[in-house]
């Protein structure tokens, strides 16, 4: 991982790791606003990625999907405050995390 | 084949529909719960989901293009609303 040969195949695969994830969690916001069971909170979790521009791409997918929510990124301590449409694990929040470590990293 | 791909754009303006009403719907519904802006956004985020699928399957390039542009716009806009929420003092307001 993180070899100069294999980013471009990251990147490939991230591109539809994401659009899959957002067909995925859009279809899962519309069942659970039609159930009514929606309980946003804001939580903070930790990323394992470092460079600024990989924070970037981490947030904004993140954003993209619809169900998290980027709210602040910190750099130097390496965390995201994040919100959530319902309570989940941190792994479900960023699945797309490897892909861009592959990528930038 | 001109018939095939007239169906599959249709089945797919449909689906757009839907989800459309359904997050309109959803965006009048839920009231006076903590963090309402946030989950407002989450629900608008269906709306952007739409949106690109209608704008990739128009059938125009220079259309799909808007829909690239639009993978780079949304986070920005979306994270200055949530970021101002959060900073603001804003609290659990709806």
């Amino acid at each position: 991982m993180g070899s100069n040969i294999s980013r471009p195949f990251y990147a490939i695969a991230y591109i539809f790791a994401l659009l899959y994830f957002i067909a995925m969690s859009a279809l899962n916001v519309v069942y659970l606003s039609l159930k009514g069971t929606i309980q946003p909170e804001v939580k903070v979790i930790d990323t394992i990625l470092k460079k600024e521009i990989s924070q970037t791409f981490l947030a904004n997918s993140i954003t993209l999907t619809p169900g998290t929510l980027t709210i602040d990124v910190d750099n130097k301590a390496k965390k995201l405050t994040v919100s959530i449409l319902t309570p989940r694990d941190q792994s479900a929040i960023i699945p797309f995390e490897k892909y861009i470590k592959g990528m930038f990293e | 084949m001109n018939t095939d791909i007239t169906i599959i754009t249709a089945i797919i303006f449909f689906v757009s529909g839907a989800l459309l009403l359904v997050a309109s719907f959803a965006l009048l519904r839920f009231q006076k719960i903590p963090h309402m802006l946030y989950a407002r956004l989450h629900i608008l985020g269906v709306v952007d989901a739409a949106c690109i699928l209608l704008l990739v399957f128009l059938g125009k390039p220079i259309i799909a293009l808007v829909a690239v542009l639009y993978f780079i716009l949304t986070p920005v806009a979306v994270h200055s609303i949530a970021k101002s929420h959060y900073d603001g003092g804003a609290g659990d307001d709806y």
